[in-house]
Parts: C-alpha cells; structure tokens; sequence
C-alpha cells in the first residue's frame, strides 16, 4: 500500500496565545496547490494565525511541520524561506525598488542561493505593473500600492514553498487586484505551492479557494472545530 | 628651551570646600526662586559628591599604603558592580539586558583597557601600582557606563522603531543577528559618539581632566598633553569594546527561543 504524502503544512492541536489571558487553537492541513482564505473581523487574529504559521509569533502547544517534518527539526530561518509571510504594510528598506526585489539575496547567509536573473525579476515586476523606470525610483518615493506590490513580487521571486499574505489587495485597484490574483494562481499552479490569504473584502474571482478559515472560531475553540 | 620646575598646586582646605558649596546653594537660591524645582536634587548631588570622593580619597590612601595587587584588582572589581547597578538603573526598558551581561561587557572593557595601558604603555613599576591602575581603571570604567547606557537606549528605540523592517527581514530567512544588524550598528554609533566627538575637539574647547589634573599638579604641558593621548585612544579602544560587547550581549533579549521577535516589544509600542 503506498502511503499518502504529507500535507505540505500541518497544524495538530496548535495553540497560542492570544491578547491578554485569550488562547486560539488550530487544526489544519494545507495541500499543495490549495489556497484558503482565512476571514474574520478586525481584531479577531488573522494576521496573529500567519504569524504563528510562518514561525514569527510563540506557540504554545501542539505541532506544525512542513511536509511532515516537525518545525522543531527545521530551524526557523530555513522554515520561513519555506513559508513566506508578507504583512499588510510595504516594508521596504533604502534603496531603488529593485534593490528591494534582491534584498533576500543581501542577507549574508542567503548570498550564495541563485538570484532570480534581470529577465526574470523585470517580468515578475511587469506583471504586477512595476515598470523597469519604477525598479530604479527610491523606494522611499514609492506610492502605498507600488510598494505592496513591490512586497508581493520580492516574496514570489524568493520562491517559497507556501505564501501567507495578509490583505494582499488592500492597496490595489480594480485591474490591479485582478492581474495579481491571475499572477497568484499561476504561481499555485506550480509544483508544490500553497497559499493562506487573509483578506477582509472578498477576493477577485480570478483566484479559487478550497474553503475559508474563520479567525474568531480558532479562539479558545475546541480542537477540531477549525479543522477542514 | 628650559621646563619650569614644577610647582604644586595650591592645598584645598575645608574652607575652599564650603566655598564652592556655597556656590551651588547660590545656584539652588535661584532654583528654588525661579520655581525650577531643582534645589532638592543639586543639594543630593552635592552631598553624594562631597561623601564619594572624600571617602575614595580616603580609601585610595588606604589602597596606595597597602599596596598590593590584590587590593588594586578587588577595588576595580567592586566599582564594576557599582557601575553595573548604575547602568541597569539608567536603562529602564523591558528587554534591558542580565545584570550579568552588563557586568561582564564592563568588568572584561575595564580590565582589559587598563590592563593594556599599565603593561604596554605607560608601565609603571609595579605595573598594578595603585597610584596609576587605579585612577586610569576609574576612567575607563567611567567611560564605559556612559557607553553602555547611550548603546542601550539606542538599541532599544532602534529595535521599537524598526520593527517591521527586523520581521521582514526574518520572514525573508535571516537569522536574528542579521536582522537587527541595522538596529546594533545604530547601538554602537550611538555609544561611540561622545569620544568620536571628543576626539575631534579634545584641545581645542576643553582641556580635558587628566591634562588640566596634571597641569594643576604642576606638570610639563607637553608631557600632559602625550598623557592625554593615550589616555583619548584608550578610550576610543574602551568605546568600542563596550559598545559592541552591549549589543552582542543585549540584542538576543528582543528575539524568542524560536528566532521571532518578542512579542511585548509589539505590544510596548
């Protein structure tokens, strides 16, 4: 009998603690090529959940691994190359915008990785309407959305296993949030991709989720009750 | 040229003393009549000064007769835990580091500079004599408190305010001494300021302490002024080491067991 394979990430009784004395829980498997979509009211957690997934926030209990493997065995740096967590707000950093796209490459213990040549990262830029003029503007000068997306085009170009983005669409209009959730798919396409969103408006239809996790039903719920 | 002899400075009688106290109750007179609220705190200082130093003095006649290498080294060591109660007082943040790890960056920078400065350079016989271990030891160690205060602040406004940038930076796969290389290299500049800025006027504002003490003291000018540069790079060298040994010491506080960053410090915002 062959055995089925790990999911690419597993949650097994996974609790935190959240805001004071509060403790949310969470069981959960996400597959390759899966997208969910994780909703809730302000303040409910959500991006407190991508936190915790992504290794950036303390967990209590329970157990995370990444294709089986327990997040104990895998030290945090390499785990969050594998599941890239993409806040809200741009963050960028001086420099041009393209300087911010290589910026993974410029952590000294990543420089030996292959960087995403010229073609490459200018195509990934196009895609998310940053021009090759934009590339070489400060990132200082950047508009809220050129940044965002500035922030979305360095996570794909790093090439992680899974994305946890939070309000991916916030800052983009229309077309834009359109052309990003197609850009979004095609990368779930890929082999052994997944992606965990969370986003307060319905996202564009361009971009198909296995379900929704409820943020507010994780706190202090009892195991299971999450659980797809 | 001839050098003048030298001639020993006037003795400072008790009544000198109460002179210059005198002086500062005028300062609190005009404190306390322009509402400034600050009598209560110049006559602390002073009080502390007068005791401090009379009782050093005192002491340092009790070390210099004894004279043994022990003394000198003990002495050292208790200004040390002085200091570090004083530095852990001046940082008052939650991720202020170990009372340990403050020790250490200021017991391991005093020890080392004047250790350099009596057996390299100035090589007294002994080279622990009292007389010169002592007072250069005081410096340094002076030095180094107000180093380690200034790089502690500095590291904890710039991990609060770059915040976002440490995470990012984690969640791209570095490694928490990679992320808040830019918060410590703030850390170390800010600690290094006052002596980089010392060096750059030394002479030209000031007279600096031990150059005006040995001048006082009826000492060739010139042969002050080489004490005084060594003394300058020694504290220069004392900067560095402190500085960076507080931001080796003190930048695992922000980051968990598991590399994240703590939360209280989002919460502390």
């Amino acid at each position: 009998m062959e055995a089925r394979p790990a999911p690419l990430l597993e949650a097994r009784h996974l609790s935190w603690r959240f805001r004071e004395g509060g403790r949310a829980r969470l069981d959960f498997a996400l597959k390759r090529k899966e997208a969910w979509r994780i909703s809730g009211p302000s303040g409910s957690g959500k991006t407190t959940l991508l936190r915790v997934l992504a290794r950036l926030y303390p967990r209590s209990e329970g157990r995370l691994a990444l294709e089986g493997v327990p997040a104990e065995g895998i030290p945090p740096a390499r785990w969050r190359r594998q599941v890239l967590f993409v806040p809200q707000n741009p963050v960028l950093f001086d420099g041009t915008a393209r300087e911010n796209l290589l910026l993974p490459w410029r952590i000294p213990s990543r420089r030996k990785e292959p960087r995403p040549g010229d073609e490459l990262l200018e195509e990934t830029a196009a895609r998310l309407g940053l021009d090759r003029a934009l590339l070489e503007r400060p990132a200082a000068l950047l508009s809220g959305g050129e940044g965002a997306r500035v922030c979305l085009a360095r996570a794909l170009l790093s090439d992680p296993e899974i994305l946890l983005l939070d309000e991916p669409f916030a800052f983009l209009d229309g077309p834009a949030a359109r052309e990003t959730a197609r850009l979004l798919s095609e990368w779930l396409g890929r082999e052994g991709k997944a992606l965990l969103l969370v986003s307060h408006a319905d996202p564009p239809e361009e971009l198909t989720f296995q379900g929704t996790l409820e943020a507010e039903k994780l706190l202090a719920a009892p195991a299971g009750e999450a659980a797809p | 040229m001839t050098v003048p002899a030298a001639v020993p400075a006037p003795e400072i009688t008790d009544l000198k003393l109460a002179a210059a106290g005198l002086l500062v109750l005028a300062a609190g007179g005009v404190s306390l009549l322009a509402g400034l609220g600050l009598l209560r705190s110049l006559l602390v200082g002073m009080v502390r000064t007068v005791v401090q130093l009379l009782l050093m003095g005192f002491a340092l006649g009790i070390i210099f007769r004894w004279n043994q290498p022990y003394a000198v080294a003990g002495v050292v060591l208790f200004m040390c835990l002085v200091a570090t109660f004083e530095a852990l007082q001046r940082s008052k943040g939650a991720f202020r580091p170990s009372r340990s790890a403050v020790f250490w960056t200021m017991a391991a920078t005093t020890y080392t500079v004047s250790l350099i400065m009596c057996a390299v350079i100035i090589r007294p016989e002994p080279i622990w004599k009292p007389q010169v271990a002592l007072p250069l030891a005081g410096m340094v160690l002076g030095h180094t408190l107000n180093v380690v205060s200034l790089a502690l602040e500095r590291l904890d406004s710039e991990m609060s305010n770059r915040l976002d940038q440490v995470e990012t930076l984690l969640a791209l796969g570095a490694t928490p001494w990679e992320a808040a290389k830019g918060p410590c290299a703030g850390a170390v500049r800010a600690g290094m300021t006052p002596i980089l800025n010392a060096l750059n006027i030394v002479g030209l504002v000031s007279l600096p302490g031990v150059m005006t003490g040995q001048i006082l003291a009826g000492a060739d000018p010139l042969q002050a002024a080489r004490y005084q540069i060594v003394i300058m790079l020694m504290l220069a060298l004392a900067a560095s080491l402190s500085s960076l040994l507080t931001v080796a010491m003190g930048y695992r506080r922000y980051f968990t067991g598991d590399d994240a960053l703590d939360p209280d410090l989002r919460k502390s915002l």
